[in-house]
């Protein structure tokens, strides 16, 4: 109790020294929790637009002949058909939700005086499991939905938030609009049943950089979906791919495994997508991220570390004679240095609350509106970059607490130049 | 009052303490023996430079010597580690310095207790009262040191090191910051406490006016002893 009455009085001695102590262990901590929020709010949003797209997901691509070039031909044999759909069904067994087919074509669609070349998939009702994002709104096909038998008939259609944007000013006003498009060559009218919301939250924070850069808006544009989804022509279409989705991502490897006998078995000539290692290569470049953010907010610490220590060391300068006395009335050296441990302890307890609050200021006024994403501080976080302060404090205490241990009081007291 | 084992409360024996080394070296003590019977009050004289202040503190176990023998009531100290000379500096030993060294942040009482804070146990806080009345400052108990004269800052200095009831007391140079009368005063409440608790009294001093009051004066130079008389 007299150990911590000292740390008291330590900082009720220096008022102006324990202020700019207490402000530098703030500052540096809201730093910390400024990059640490920033690198978890961005984990967390890159998580949940890979989640978006799906990382329980298993692409079987046909073939794809251009000139002379062979894509997607990995295992020798014939491309996957819709008549294969219902063994691929048996194969897999209950561990696979859905099995969409998805005829993908380059098309052309007009709408007033804009033209734009796009992606046309034709798929069945079952594909809706697959975009998490959900609608936007109307509704994504159903059963019911079917091409028309002439040429003169209203096709409908789903089309994705990207696209609804380029051709109407918002998603509601695209509802029940109709424009004309063609796809291999064949002209039709499409009228939009509904509005696809776009899969890459994170597309739509990199969007608002199209505002201020044309160059930065190119690897934006590359992740927008622009599609066009239309109904599947049962006994005519082909699927280019076949988007097999798994219940849960822990059976995707055991789902793969099947499936790659399915394909042997049936001398099947595909390209087997698994979305869960893309994803994974993903994650691990923003882990590499991440890495770099740590290893940015540590240094933050060791900064305050050797700023809190130059201070404290100066400060010790001053109170050496009392520490002397305090050796001679019979002080343990544990006993004068605990009262240097304490003050820092205390202080650096002190800029806690206050380094939050800065911190998720930076955060809310700072990085949001520039990258877009919501900051992430988990209790583990919180509690983590709290205690790193805390020991950042203490090894900051460290070297005054050695001076004072090692002081020799004798010529403090008695001066022993006066031998 | 704690009880003195033997009658030799120092006993000193071949005391050397050199400073730095070569042609540089400085001989603070060199070959010094000393005992002080308790209840002595002893002056060690000398000029400046001549070794009293190292005596001083090998004597109160704030330096250790280089060779040679220190039996401190009967405990052969310069061989005890760190953790138990500060026991023994706060239960057997206590210190009036020159320059008073009081707390500038705690009043005269908390000054006074500052050594009971190193012992185990409660701090009794009415000894130091009762310590600070004896000194005649009971009604300076909460001022600070900033509020108080140079003589009335030795006295709470004075009561700090009695307020342990040591059996050597130590004074470096006590009325070295004072004017004649409140030196005079000085010495004799030492005096005086001296007798009333049996203290044994040792004080360096370079005023032999000072020394004149001891019942042994001892005269140190270049780090030997060069005279010793007794009243």
């Amino acid at each position: 109790m007299s150990l911590l009455k000292d740390g008291m009085i330590r900082i009720q001695r220096s008022p102006m020294r324990s202020i700019l102590v207490t402000l530098t262990f703030a500052l540096g901590f809201s730093a910390v929790v400024a990059i640490v929020g920033t690198i978890e709010g961005g984990r967390r949003a890159i998580g949940n637009d890979l989640e978006a797209l799906g990382s329980d997901l298993l692409a079987l691509v046909n073939p794809v002949e251009l000139g002379t070039v062979s894509l997607g031909r990995v295992t020798e044999g014939s491309p996957v058909t819709s008549q294969d759909i219902p063994s691929i069904k048996t194969a897999l067994g209950s561990e696979v939700e859905t099995i969409s087919p998805l005829l993908v074509n380059l098309g052309l669609t007009t709408y007033g005086e804009i033209s734009w070349r796009h992606t046309m998939v034709a798929t069945t009702p079952g594909f809706l499991s697959v975009l998490r994002s959900g609608m936007l709104a109307g509704r994504f096909l159903e059963e019911s939905d079917r091409w028309p038998d002439d040429r003169e008939g209203i096709v409908p259609a789903a089309i994705d938030e990207a696209l609804a944007l380029k051709f109407f000013t918002s998603a509601e006003y695209a509802m029940g609009r109709r424009f004309r498009s063609i796809r291999s060559g064949i002209p039709f009218t499409c009228e939009i049943i509904g509005v696809v919301g776009d899969p890459l939250l994170l597309r739509q924070h990199l969007s608002s950089f199209d505002a201020t850069s044309r160059a930065r808006s190119i690897p934006a544009r590359r992740l927008e979906f622009l599609n066009l989804y239309m109904p599947w022509r049962e006994g005519i279409d082909q699927p280019t791919v076949t988007i097999l989705d798994v219940d849960t991502v822990d059976k995707v490897d055991g789902v793969k495994s099947r499936l790659d006998q399915w394909v042997e078995d049936n001398d099947k000539g595909v390209y087997l997508h698994v979305q869960k290692q893309w994803t994974a290569i993903i994650l691990q470049m923003v882990d590499r991220f991440s890495g770099l953010g740590h290893f940015i907010w540590v240094l933050g610490l060791t900064i305050v570390l050797i700023l809190t220590a130059t201070i404290s060391l100066l400060a010790i300068d001053e109170s050496m004679e009392e520490v002397a006395l305090r050796r001679a009335e019979g002080a343990r050296v544990s006993q004068v240095i605990t009262p240097v441990f304490l003050e820092a302890g205390m202080l650096s307890l002190l800029a806690l609350f206050p380094g939050y609050w800065v911190g998720l200021s930076i955060i809310e006024w700072g990085v949001k509106p520039v990258l877009g994403w919501e900051a992430w501080l988990p209790l583990e976080m919180i509690l983590g970059v709290s205690s790193a302060l805390v020991v950042t404090a203490m090894l900051s205490a460290v070297l005054p607490a050695y001076r004072v241990a090692t002081l020799d009081p004798a010529p403090v007291l008695c001066g022993r130049r006066d031998i | 009052m704690n009880q003195v084992d033997t009658k030799r409360i120092v006993e000193m024996q071949g005391i050397r303490r050199h400073y730095g080394d070569g042609v540089s070296q400085v001989k603070a003590l060199d070959d010094v023996d000393l005992s002080i019977q308790a209840g002595e009050f002893v002056a060690i004289v000398g000029a400046s430079g001549s070794g009293k202040s190292t005596l001083l503190q090998i004597l109160g176990c704030l330096d250790r010597a280089d060779s040679g023998q220190y039996l401190l009531a009967g405990k052969n100290v310069l061989s005890l580690p760190e953790k138990e000379l500060a026991r023994v500096r706060n239960e057997v030993l206590g210190f009036v310095f020159q320059s008073f060294h009081l707390l500038g942040d705690r009043n005269a009482l908390d000054n006074v207790r500052l050594p009971l804070e190193y012992r185990r146990g409660k701090v009794e806080t009415s000894l130091a009262e009762q310590m600070l009345e004896r000194v005649q400052l009971s009604d300076r108990v909460k001022h600070f040191p900033s509020q108080l004269s140079g003589g009335e800052r030795q006295r709470v200095a004075i009561a700090r090191a009695l307020v342990k009831q040591p059996q050597l007391l130590l004074c470096d140079e006590p009325t070295g910051n004072l004017d004649s009368r409140n030196g005079q005063q000085i010495l004799d409440l030492l005096s005086g406490l001296r007798e009333e608790y049996q203290t044994t009294l040792v004080l360096v001093t370079h005023d032999t006016e000072v020394a004149d009051r001891a019942d042994r004066v001892m005269t140190l130079k270049d780090g030997r002893w060069s005279k010793e008389s007794s009243r």
